[in-house]
């Protein structure tokens, strides 16, 4: 097991050397002056071409990148912002934590009601439950966070005064904002675990499991759901990767200085060094998130885990 | 009896279809009043119903007034130039030799005085000789040398490259000498140089991206990058009081920034007491404070306008159409607009300049300044060499630049001007902007604290390689402009050659200058209040109700 996460930690250094280069390429070509940005509508040629040349902007597309790549990963200096001139590991470590809070409540509330409901949805199938949790499903799909966030303020920080409406402080004020951004995680999460329960409720161990008296909770628990548990993560794990990303409307909404928010500013502004740096950083969590969706794999089903720990014993003993 | 069961459930999940949506879109419930747009169409009006409930700073909950913000920061450099434009926190993290006014005054600060040598480009300066920072560090006229010799290589605010060198004459005296007579020019130093000590820039662990030692009045106790500022009033503050001009006075002990971009969140930030007072609401937004009495609204002239530029490029065919040129000019409904995108509150402007610029004349608002006439409009059509082709407006992607850009393409349409918008990012944009063979015309906001200020980065074909700002090649206005932005030259006589040239020429058209609304709560009693040449209450300086 440990050699396998070791394994899937080494292909990160490529993933993270691609993503890179992509995200570097894509920026070099992108139309748009950073010197000019940077200096404004005001400044003199002079200036601007000083300041080419102090961004190294003058230097081959080639000469570029191979700085970028040595700063990144082998001096671990991921630079300023070269519109703001602020630390850009300093400016990570701060937002961050607060994306990685949201993104986490957002998860836990998703799947937390996502999934009971797609058990309830294929337990009870083309029953009025059904229909009702996947009515519920359509509806968390078919809703814009962007509206949802507003209504939510204006009914639990406006009219009912209970929850903050904005800013960052005690864990109050991510409830709103993880409420509005759950809602296509709890759609996904139901349909999902509906349609592995759908699976798995019609093997033949379940209707053994019946058979011998089991009570009908422990079958659905412990028998059902556990086993259709494999692509319930592999979703969890996906969203939870995008929500690291993808947080910016709820971000601006609730004006929470999170990652999202610092990352569509950089490409708005042509701040290269922040988006490329903020794309590797996003990069190397999503495959965090993919490692720890592939360790859950194992911790659920004895099958995989058995898998691994079989294709580790073969590897050594070519060795 | 199951069918009966099925559309109970249709029916019950309907109803929270609807329930959900119709919860919270019923206003606050408390009093708040949502009216007809209208706003006050001139500069500095003020609405409030609320003249007996005046409880002052004292209503404040925590004792800090909290202060809702839309423009965002990131570090607190004093080099870098988006400190300077616009934000509100401004005056409280530093200060800056002079300052101008609302009035278009430029009182002093931290300078005691300054003087011209009389030959346009020399000016001596004198600062206080008692001047400290919180950390207790000693301004002389070395600090303030570096600070200019320091924000010229940064080369981050522009107005610094119009300075030729800087000598100190003594402890607190200095030289300044710019590199050519231009008016407001020399003026631009005075108040865009903050004043900060060598030694505790160079000791700062992040060159004061995060944490700051000033001058100011005020010190700085929270930072959060992008959402929120806090100052406390210093006990220490160098000046004698009775010297403080009441534009620089510090009448609140304890203040918060919040950035709040979203509009309706700021809306309802000030519902629920979140913040105190919004400086920059959204024009939209602030209609539903109108006639509330637990809120003032306070509407000023902003400094900068939308201006409609024409290309000056050869390549396109509106360059030598001066017919053609002037026909868009009357078909737009400037009116229209201010009333379709500013909710009512702005004024048509009378030249492509705002008219709080310095060197504005007021002369010019009883002009006539092509009206909107569509059938004068179709007649210079009809004069002009245009034959059904589709221009190309350029403009940046913002919502409020969009709203804009979609009325200005129907109300050519209605004259028969087929007209694509290209709406693209601030990036994408400022690369653009100077290259006229991209668009027929572009629509910005270009301000500047004096007349000279605006010309020189607008019209001067000397300016960019490519010409003007919009390719354009024309040396009798470079002339023009060249002769009246001297000390000797900046006559009314001048300035009004130049507006008429511009005029009769139509190379840039002036739209709508759109007013700043702030808001604040009602109690806190705003008595007096000052106003910043930018156009917002400066709400250190303003004074309270006890």
């Amino acid at each position: 097991m440990a050699r396998y996460v070791l394994k899937r930690l080494l292909w990160m250094i490529p993933i993270a050397l691609g993503v890179a280069v992509l995200v570097f390429t894509l920026m070099c070509f992108c139309p748009g002056d950073p010197a000019e940005i940077i200096l404004g509508s005001t400044a003199t040629q002079e200036n601007l071409a000083a300041k080419r040349e102090e961004l190294g902007l003058n230097d081959p597309y080639i000469i570029r990148l191979g700085t970028f790549l040595s700063d990144t990963f082998i001096h671990f200096d991921l630079g300023e912002s070269w519109i703001t001139g602020a630390s850009v590991k300093e400016a990570i470590a701060e937002r961050l934590p607060r994306t990685l809070l949201l993104s986490i409540i957002q998860l836990i509330i998703s799947f937390g009601i996502g999934i009971p409901l797609g058990v309830m949805a294929a337990v009870n199938q083309n029953k009025w439950q059904d229909n009702l949790c996947m009515a519920l499903a359509l509806i968390g799909i078919s809703i814009p966070n962007f509206w949802l966030a507003l209504l939510l303020v204006i009914l639990f920080s406006v009219k009912l005064n209970l929850l903050p409406a904005m800013g960052i402080g005690g864990i109050e004020y991510y409830i709103l904002p993880a409420l509005a951004g759950c809602t296509n995680g709890i759609a996904a999460g139901a349909r999902q675990t509906r349609s592995s329960m759908l699976d798995v409720i019609r093997s033949d161990y379940i209707t053994t499991a019946r058979a011998k008296g089991v009570p009908e909770w422990q079958v659905i628990v412990k028998h059902g759901l556990k086993n259709g548990l494999i692509p319930i993560i592999t979703v969890m794990g996906t969203h939870f990767g995008k929500m690291l990303g993808g947080t910016m409307v709820i971000e601006t909404i609730f004006a929470i200085p999170g990652m999202g928010q610092y990352i569509i500013n950089g490409v708005n502004n042509r701040d290269y060094q922040v988006v490329q740096v903020g794309s590797i950083f996003l990069a190397i969590a999503f495959s965090f998130c993919m490692l720890a969706v592939d360790l859950l794999y194992a911790a659920v089903d004895p099958r995989i885990r058995a898998r691994y720990a079989k294709g580790g014993k073969r590897r050594a003993k070519k060795a | 009896m199951k069918k009966l069961g099925k559309k109970l459930v249709a029916l019950g999940l309907t109803l929270s279809m609807f329930a959900l949506p119709l919860a919270g879109c019923g206003g606050s419930g408390d009093g708040a009043q949502t009216t007809a747009a209208g706003g006050s169409g001139d500069g500095g009006a003020e609405s409030t119903a609320a003249a007996e409930v005046s409880g002052g700073l004292s209503s404040l909950e925590d004792g800090v007034l909290d202060i809702g913000v839309t423009v965002s920061w990131e570090t607190l450099t004093p080099f870098r130039s988006n400190i300077a434009n616009n934000v509100p926190f401004a005056y409280a993290a530093y200060e800056t030799l002079a300052k101008l006014t609302g009035d278009k005054e430029y009182i002093p600060w931290v300078a005691k005085s300054w003087e011209s040598a009389g030959d346009g480009v020399t000016y001596n300066v004198e600062i206080y000789d008692y001047v400290t920072d919180s950390a207790g560090n000693s301004i002389t006229a070395n600090d303030i040398k570096w600070m200019i010799d320091e924000s010229k290589e940064a080369g981050l605010k522009p107005c610094f490259s119009k300075v030729d060198h800087v000598d100190v004459t003594g402890d607190y005296t200095l030289q300044i000498v710019m590199t050519e007579d231009m008016v407001g020019a020399f003026e631009q130093i005075l108040t865009n140089t903050f004043v900060v000590s060598q030694a505790a820039y160079e000791g700062s662990k992040d060159q004061f991206a995060t944490e700051i030692i000033s001058t100011s009045s005020y010190l700085m106790t929270e930072f959060v990058a992008d959402s929120v500022i806090s100052f406390e009033k210093r006990d220490d503050y160098w000046q004698k009081e009775e010297l403080i001009e009441p534009q620089n006075a510090a009448n609140v002990e304890k203040l918060s920034f919040h950035l709040i971009k979203e509009a309706s969140q700021a809306g309802i930030a000030l519902e629920t007491k979140t913040v105190d007072a919004f400086v920059q609401l959204d024009q939209n937004t602030a209609t539903q404070f109108e006639g509330n009495p637990d809120f003032t609204l306070k509407a000023m002239s902003y400094i900068n306008g939308y201006q409609l530029y024409f290309s000056g490029d050869e390549s396109r065919i509106i360059t030598d159409d001066l017919n053609l040129r002037q026909a868009i000019c009357y078909a737009i409904d400037t009116e229209g607009l201010i009333n379709g995108v500013f909710a009512g509150y702005g004024q048509k402007m009378h030249d492509p300049i705002a008219d709080t610029s310095v060197g504005y004349l007021e002369k010019w608002k009883d002009e006539e300044y092509y009206d909107y006439n569509p059938d004068k409009a179709r007649e210079l059509l009809e004069q002009s060499d245009y034959n059904g082709e589709t221009l190309v407006l350029l403009a940046t992607s913002g919502s409020t630049m969009q709203r804009l850009c979609q009325m200005i393409q129907g109300y050519l349409l209605e004259v028969g001007i087929n007209l694509e918008l290209n709406l693209v990012d601030t990036a994408l944009y400022t690369a653009t902007r100077l290259d006229g063979s991209q668009y027929d015309m572009t629509i910005n906001t270009v301000g500047g604290d004096s007349l000279p200020d605006h010309w020189s980065i607008r019209y001067d074909c000397y300016a960019y390689s490519t010409g003007d700002a919009t390719g354009r090649h024309d040396e009798e206005l470079a002339e023009l402009l060249r002769t009246t932005w001297t000390q000797a030259g900046f006559t009314e006589e001048n300035i009004d050659a130049v507006h008429n040239y511009l005029k009769d020429n139509m190379y840039a058209y002036g739209m709508v200058q759109p007013e700043n609304i702030d808001v604040w709560r009602s109690d806190l009693g705003l008595q007096e209040a000052v106003v910043t040449n930018k156009g917002s209450v400066n709400c250190l300086s303003s004074v309270y109700g006890e």
